[in-house]
């Protein structure tokens, strides 16, 4: 499923015929799509000057909403109109956009809070997680500067 | 983590991060650097 942020430079006769002028917002869409049965691959192309703590969270609420049905994509889109839409003068060049996404998958990927892996282990063992410490993860990068932990619970095997 | 796209930042990427790669390649030997080493 493609996610739009801007209406696409095309003609308007091209447009008016294109299912990509119109375009829920993912977030919104696939929580509702997910209590659906069906094997579903979805990959919304979620814009960077969202705040990608807020798309890491929502798509790992999301991932068990599904149970581990949910993905994105990670680089941000192409079309150079949708940095209009949000505050930028212009779309940032090809390989800004992957450097942006590398840093993204390692504060995504380390960011979570490690909880017990079943309910039962945690009403046995009275703690809902297995460490706090270890998820602080103090990332200042280049583009991204996040402490965590996530306030996430923890991942299905797909979320990683 | 599954990457597409046969860009020289799209392949670092994947290299570095991929479980899963698309590629389009129709010939064997273009298609060697997709392979695992």
């Amino acid at each position: 499923m493609a996610d739009h942020l801007a209406v696409l430079n095309m003609p308007m006769e091209a447009l008016k015929r294109s299912a990509t002028v119109t375009s829920f917002d993912p977030l919104t869409l696939l929580p509702a799509l997910a209590m659906g049965p069906s094997i579903l691959a979805w990959s919304p192309r979620l814009d960077h000057l969202r705040a990608r703590y807020t798309i890491a969270r929502r798509f790992a609420s999301l991932d068990h909403l599904s149970d581990g049905r949910a993905g994105w994509n990670l680089v941000t889109t192409s079309n150079p109109d949708a940095a209009l839409n949000f505050g930028m003068d212009e779309q940032m060049e090809h390989a800004e956009r992957y450097a942006r996404a590398r840093e993204f998958y390692d504060v995504v990927t380390a960011c979570g809070i490690h909880g017990p892996t079943t309910p039962s282990s945690a009403m046995s063992s009275g703690k809902l997680f297995r460490s706090r410490q270890s998820s602080v993860l103090n990332h200042k990068g280049r583009y991204l500067k996040v402490r965590g932990p996530s306030t996430s619970p923890a991942r299905s095997r797909a979320g990683r | 983590m599954v990457q597409a796209g046969a860009s020289d930042a799209g392949r670092q990427l994947a290299a570095e991060t991929a479980e899963v790669v698309f590629a389009a390649v129709a010939r064997s030997k273009p298609a060697a650097p997709f392979m695992p080493m």
